[in-house]
C-alpha cells in the first residue's frame, strides 16, 4: 500500500493506540489527536488523506468535526471514517454525518477488519456510506440511548436559542458556538471554532477577560459578566456577556451566554430624550405661569409710575428735575418693552394667524439684515412650498433671534444657508430620532458657519436668561431663544438646535402646514367652521365665551337656559349641521339646568360632545361627568387655553 | 363734567383722580363695581373709567349694568396690560358698551386726550 496520511481522533488513549497500530501496520503515516479541537489544529500542519474519528469527545466532538470537514473548502476531499461507540443507539445521526465509512466500536478484531476494509474503500475511491459496519453482535444500551435523546434535545435548544451561547476550553478557545453567537461575531462556525475569545473581543474588554481567565482556580472561580450597564460593542451591536467557569476535576471549561441589548439601549436613550423634552416643556409651562403673573403686576405698577412721571414733568419748572424725569421716562420705555417680551410666553397669549409664505418672509429678512455685511447667504426652497398658518410678526421675531445668534457666532464673516422643505412628522421622527408630532410640517433649516455650541451648553440654550455672552447693558439678554421657542410652540411647531464645536450651528424650525385656500381670499367657508352651542344664564358669560371660541374661527350660538338649548340643538340636527361642541352651565336659576339638558340632548343624538361648566370642581357632576353624558367638565371662569384644548380634544377639525 | 373712577388698586385710583382733576374734571372714585354703582345712582356722572380685571369680573358686569340703567353715560375700560389677560375681555367690553378701551401700560397724555374727545363731543 502506498503511503497514506491518516489522522486518528479519539479521546481514549487506548483506542488511539489500537487504531494507530492497525494503520501503521498497514503502511500509513499516522498522527493522533485527543479531541476535535486538537484535530482542527493539526489539519493545518498535517493535512491528512483519511481521518478516523470518534464521535463522543470533549471540546469539539466528532459530529462537529465531520461537519466542518465536509463544509470547509480544501477539506471536503478528505476520506472520513467515523468510529462510534454510540453507533447502535445513534444510528440516524451517524449516517447523516457525511462520512465515507461508519464503524461501530466493538471487539478489537472486528474493528481491525472494518478499518482495513475502510482503507480498501479509500483506495478504490468509493465514497459515501449507507450502513454502519460492525453492528452485529452488539446490543443497544439503555443509558446510552437515553443520554443521546437528552443530548439531541439539548442540541435543538442550543441551536435555536435567541441568545448567543458558546463554550470555551481552559485556554479560552471557542469549542462550541450556536448560530446566534456566530452571527454576533459575524463569522461562520468553522471560522470561529478554535479561535480564542480574546481575539474576538474589542480592545477594552480584552484585559479584563485575560485577567479573569488567568486567575481561575478550582477553589476560586466566579463568573465574568459584561452587563447591561457596560455591554461589549461587537460591530454595531451592544452585547452582554455572562461567562461561567466549570471545573470537572481540574479541567476547566467555560460556558458563555451572550445577549444583544442594542434595541433595549436605544429605547432607553429615546426614553431619556422624551423625558428631557417633557422636563423642558414643564419648565416652560412653569415659566409661562410666572411670566403671566409678573407681567400683569408690572403693567399695573408701570402705568402708575408712567403716569406720575408724566405729571411731574408737566408740573416741574426746574430744568434739572426735568432732565432727571426725561431719563426716568427712557428707562420706563425699556421696562415696558421688556415686560412686553415676557408676554409672549404667557398662558393667555394668542398669536393672530394668517396664511404666510415663509420663503418670502425669510428672504425679505435675510436681505434686510445681511446685505451689506460680509456674510454670504443662500435660500433654497421646494418648488411647491405650502404656506404656513402663522402670526407673521411673531415668526419674524423668531427668525430674527436666530439670525442674530448666527451673526454673532460668525463674527462678521461666514455663510448662512437657509433651506425650506415640506416633511412628514412621522418620517422625520424616524430620521432624526427625536420626538416629533404627526402630520405635515414645513421644515426651515438655518445653518451658520460660526464656532458652534458646546454639548454642555446646548442643553440650556432655551432656558430663560441663559446666555454665553458677557452680561452687559443690553436688557433681556438670554431671552431670545426662550421666546423663540415659546412662539414656535404656540404655533404647534418644534424648534431644535444642533451643533458641535467648530462645526457651526443648525437651527431647525418645524411649522404645521396651513391649508391652501383657493377661494374667498383666505376666509374659510362656513362648512369648515366648527359649531358651538353655549348654554349659560349669565349673559356676560355668553358674550365672553362666544368671543373666545370665535378666536378659533367657530360659529357660536348662545342660549340662556336648557329649553332654548334643546331647541337650537334640534334645529342644528334637522339642518344637517349638528353642533360639534355643546357647553352647558350646571347652575341655572331660571329654567332647565345643565344636567337635565345633557340628558335630553343625549337622547336626541350622541354625536355631539357635551361639556359641563361648573363653579365648583369638587361638585358631584364635575367629578363624575361621564355618568351624566358629559365628555368632560370645566371650571368657570376658564381661559382661552382651555378653549383651545376643548376644541382639539373633542371637536377636531375634519382633516383636509 | 363729572368722572367716576373704579379700580381696586389704590395707587391707580390716586393717579387717575389726579390726572383727571388736573385736566379740569370733578372726580369721585370707588374700589369696586358695587360701590361705584352706589355712587352713580346717588349722583350720576358723565363718564366712568373702570378697570376690567378685578375680582369676580366686576369690570364687565359693571359696564353691562351701567349701560342698562344709564344709557347716556360714557364708559372707558382699562385692562391689565399689553397682550396679557384673557383676550376676550377687551372686545367683550366693547360689545357691552364701552366707548374706549385702553390696555396697560398706557400713555397718560393719550389717555387724557381720548377722554377729552369723548366728553367734548356733547
Amino acid at each position: 500500500m502506498t503511503d497514506h496520511k491518516a489522522l486518528v481522533v479519539d479521546n481514549s488513549p487506548v483506542i488511539l493506540k489500537i487504531v494507530s497500530n492497525i494503520l501503521e501496520e498497514a503502511g500509513c503515516t499516522v498522527q493522533t489527536a485527543g479531541d476535535g479541537l486538537e484535530a482542527l489544529d493539526m489539519l493545518m500542519e498535517f493535512p491528512p488523506d483519511i481521518i478516523f474519528t470518534d464521535l463522543v469527545m470533549p471540546k469539539i466532538d466528532g459530529a462537529k468535526l465531520s461537519h466542518i470537514i465536509r463544509h470547509t473548502p480544501g477539506y471536503e476531499h478528505i476520506f472520513l471514517v467515523v468510529l462510534s461507540g454510540i453507533a447502535l443507539e445513534d444510528d440516524m445521526n451517524v449516517l447523516e454525518l457525511g462520512a465515507d465509512v461508519c464503524i461501530a466500536k466493538g471487539p478489537a478484531a472486528t474493528m481491525k477488519k472494518h478499518i482495513l476494509a475502510a482503507l480498501h474503500r479509500f483506495e478504490s475511491g468509493r465514497r459515501g456510506s449507507t450502513q454502519i459496519e460492525g453492528l452485529q453482535g452488539l446490543f443497544p444500551r439503555e443509558v446510552t440511548s437515553e443520554l443521546l435523546v437528552n443530548k439531541r434535545h439539548n442540541e435543538v435548544i442550543f441551536e435555536r436559542m435567541t441568545e448567543g451561547a458558546l463554550e470555551l476550553d481552559g485556554f479560552g478557545r471557542i469549542v462550541r458556538a450556536n448560530p446566534v453567537c456566530c452571527k454576533l461575531f459575524t463569522s461562520s462556525e468553522a471560522e470561529i471554532l478554535g479561535t480564542g475569545l480574546i481575539d474576538l473581543l474589542p480592545e477594552d474588554n480584552r484585559l479584563p477577560f485575560y485577567c479573569w481567565i488567568d486567575n481561575l482556580t478550582v477553589t476560586d472561580h466566579q463568573p465574568l459578566v459584561f452587563d447591561y450597564a457596560a455591554p461589549v460593542p461587537l460591530h454595531d451591536r451592544q452585547v452582554t456577556f455572562n461567562l461561567v467557569p466549570i471545573f470537572e476535576d481540574d479541567r476547566l471549561s467555560i460556558i458563555g451566554i451572550m445577549k444583544d441589548v442594542t434595541d433595549r439601549k436605544e429605547m432607553d436613550i429615546r426614553k431619556e430624550q422624551l423625558e428631557k423634552e417633557l422636563q423642558r416643556i414643564g419648565k416652560l409651562d412653569a415659566m409661562a405661569t410666572m411670566a403671566s403673573g409678573i407681567a400683569h403686576d408690572f403693567n399695573n405698577l408701570l402705568t402708575i409710575i408712567n403716569g406720575n412721571v408724566e405729571m411731574a414733568r408737566i408740573l416741574s419748572l426746574d430744568e434739572k428735575v426735568q432732565q432727571l424725569l426725561v431719563e426716568t421716562g427712557k428707562a420706563l420705555q425699556l421696562t415696558n418693552g421688556l415686560i412686553r417680551r415676557f408676554s409672549t410666553f404667557s398662558d393667555n397669549y394668542l398669536p393672530s394667524k394668517s396664511l404666510v409664505c415663509v420663503d418670502e418672509l425669510l428672504s425679505g429678512l435675510l436681505e434686510n439684515e445681511l446685505s451689506g455685511t460680509d456674510i454670504e447667504f443662500e435660500l433654497t426652497a421646494d418648488e411647491q412650498l405650502p404656506c404656513a398658518d402663522l402670526d407673521a410678526d411673531l415668526m419674524a421675531q423668531v427668525f430674527q433671534n436666530i439670525l442674530l445668534n448666527a451673526l454673532e457666532a460668525m463674527k462678521g464673516k461666514g455663510r448662512l444657508t437657509v433651506d425650506l422643505t415640506e416633511v412628514d412628522g412621522r418620517k422625520e421622527n424616524k430620521r432624526i430620532k427625536q420626538p416629533m408630532p404627526d402630520g405635515k410640517f414645513l421644515r426651515i433649516s438655518i445653518r451658520d458657519t460660526g464656532g458652534g455650541i458646546d454639548e454642555k451648553v446646548i442643553e440650556r440654550v432655551f432656558d430663560a436668561y441663559f446666555s454665553t455672552k458677557q452680561k452687559g447693558t443690553q436688557k433681556g439678554m438670554g431671552l431670545g431663544l426662550t421666546i423663540a421657542h415659546a412662539i414656535v410652540k404656540k404655533h404647534g411647531g418644534v424648534l431644535r438646535l444642533d451643533s458641535s464645536p467648530g462645526a457651526g450651528c443648525i437651527a431647525t424650525i418645524y411649522l404645521p402646514v396651513g391649508r391652501r385656500v383657493e377661494n374667498n381670499d383666505g376666509v374659510p367657508s362656513a362648512g369648515d367652521q366648527r359649531r358651538i352651542l353655549i348654554m349659560d344664564d349669565d349673559e356676560l358669560m355668553q358674550i365672553i365665551f362666544a368671543k373666545m371660541f370665535e378666536q378659533f374661527n367657530c360659529r357660536v350660538t348662545t342660549t340662556g337656559n336648557g329649553e332654548q338649548a334643546i331647541h337650537e340643538f334640534k334645529t342644528g340636527l334637522k339642518s344637517g349641521h349638528p353642533y360639534d361642541l355643546v357647553l352647558l352651565d350646571l347652575q341655572v336659576e331660571k329654567g332647565m339646568g345643565g344636567v337635565e339638558t345633557a340628558q335630553q340632548l343625549h337622547n336626541l343624538s350622541s354625536q355631539s360632545s357635551l361639556v359641563a361648566m361648573g363653579e365648583d370642581g369638587g361638585d358631584e357632576v364635575m367629578l363624575n361627568f361621564h355618568d351624566y353624558h358629559f365628555v368632560t367638565g370645566v371650571e368657570k371662569p376658564f381661559s382661552i387655553d382651555t378653549v383651545e384644548s376643548l376644541l382639539n380634544t373633542y371637536a377636531r377639525k375634519v382633516t383636509e | 363734567m363729572r368722572i367716576l373712577v373704579i379700580d381696586d388698586d389704590e395707587q391707580m385710583r390716586v393717579l387717575l383722580r389726579q390726572v383727571m382733576e388736573w385736566s379740569g374734571y370733578t372726580v369721585i372714585d370707588a374700589e369696586n363695581g358695587r360701590k361705584g354703582m352706589q355712587l352713580q345712582r346717588e349722583q350720576p356722572v358723565d363718564l366712568v373709567i373702570t378697570d376690567l380685571i378685578m375680582p369676580e369680573q366686576e369690570g364687565l358686569e359693571t359696564i353691562s349694568i351701567l349701560k342698562k340703567e344709564f344709557p347716556e353715560v360714557k364708559i372707558v375700560a382699562i385692562s391689565g396690560g399689553g397682550r396679557i389677560g384673557p383676550e376676550a375681555y377687551l372686545p367683550a367690553a366693547r360689545e357691552l358698551g364701552a366707548d374706549l378701551v385702553f390696555s396697560k401700560p398706557f400713555d397718560v397724555k393719550k389717555f387724557v386726550t381720548a377722554v377729552r374727545g369723548l366728553l367734548d363731543h356733547d
